[in-house]
């Protein structure tokens, strides 16, 4: 499945929005009698910082396990220097 | 009028005018979003708007990420951009506790505001462990290297990191000095022209 990440928002900045993010996906977005992947869109996200992404990546990812999630990060360089950052430092 | 640097050297803080004053961390995510929509509108292109906007994200969200209940007087931060001629100035500050007492709580034997300043810049460290955060800082140095024509201070405590463009973040003690005391974090970022 494919989770377009900016229908929680275009502008994707604090842990506490990130987190409650993640919350909300889980609870809502992802079925929970699946196993199929589960690609991050981030390719409509107009600003996102690391913390925001560190919440809800990292939450999705302890809650469906690494191998399930991929993350499609497009254009935005704002996006791409958060997955940047958050790789150098795993 | 008050400017950000007298707000923060001050011994008794007072309330900031409500044109640069964010209250709650609401009210400055806010501010951030209005400042990376008004970047485009006067012609910096979408993709220095993102990173400017996530840099001043960061910088706002780490005043309210280590300072809720614990400011010295004042909740919230300072936060104002003027645009300079091509040029921008951003400033973000905060009466919170500072680095240094931030990071004594994972890493006691702390000793200085220059090296918690060194230590927030080069390494993923964070007063919230074992919460694991600490990318924040890195990422908005990591921005300068494509954001040309960039100086930005930081300081905190009585230690300021001073840098001009690319920074090499292996040798980060050479960017920091020792100044007058402030209470809490000042950040100014001068974006020195506009590139297209």
């Amino acid at each position: 499945m494919k989770l377009d990440v900016s229908k929680f928002g275009t502008t994707l900045l604090s842990r506490p929005a990130g987190r409650e993010a993640f919350l909300a996906a889980r609870a809502y977005a992802v079925p929970k009698e699946s196993t199929e992947p589960i690609e991050l869109d981030f390719s409509r996200v107009a600003v996102l910082t690391p913390s925001w992404a560190d919440e809800f990546v990292t939450g999705l990812r302890e809650e469906f396990g690494s191998g399930r999630i991929t993350i499609t990060e497009g254009n935005n360089l704002s996006v791409k220097m958060t997955f940047e950052t958050l790789r150098e430092s795993a | 009028m008050t400017s950000a640097l007298q707000w923060v050297q001050a011994v008794q803080g007072i309330t900031p005018a409500a044109d640069v004053y964010c209250q709650t961390r609401d009210s400055a995510q806010a501010r951030v979003e209005k400042f990376g929509i008004e970047l485009q509108k006067v012609g910096w292109d979408q993709d220095r708007s993102a990173l400017l906007a996530a840099i001043t994200g960061e910088l706002t969200g780490n005043c309210f990420d280590h300072n809720i209940g614990m400011w010295h007087d004042i909740s919230g931060c300072w936060f104002e951009y003027t645009q300079e001629g091509t040029g921008l100035l951003v400033i973000v500050a905060d009466r919170g506790q500072g680095v240094l007492e931030s990071l004594k709580r994972v890493q006691p034997d702390l000793e200085s505001h220059e090296k918690a300043l060194a230590l927030a810049f080069s390494r993923q460290l964070s007063g919230r462990a074992p919460e694991k955060r600490g990318n924040g800082l890195k990422f908005v140095l990591k921005s300068f290297n494509i954001l040309p024509k960039v100086s930005f201070l930081f300081r905190s405590g009585d230690a300021a990191l001073s840098v001009e463009g690319k920074v090499d973040v292996g040798s980060i003690e050479k960017y920091i000095t020792e100044g007058e005391e402030i209470r809490g974090t000042y950040a100014e970022i001068h974006f020195l022209k506009m590139i297209q």
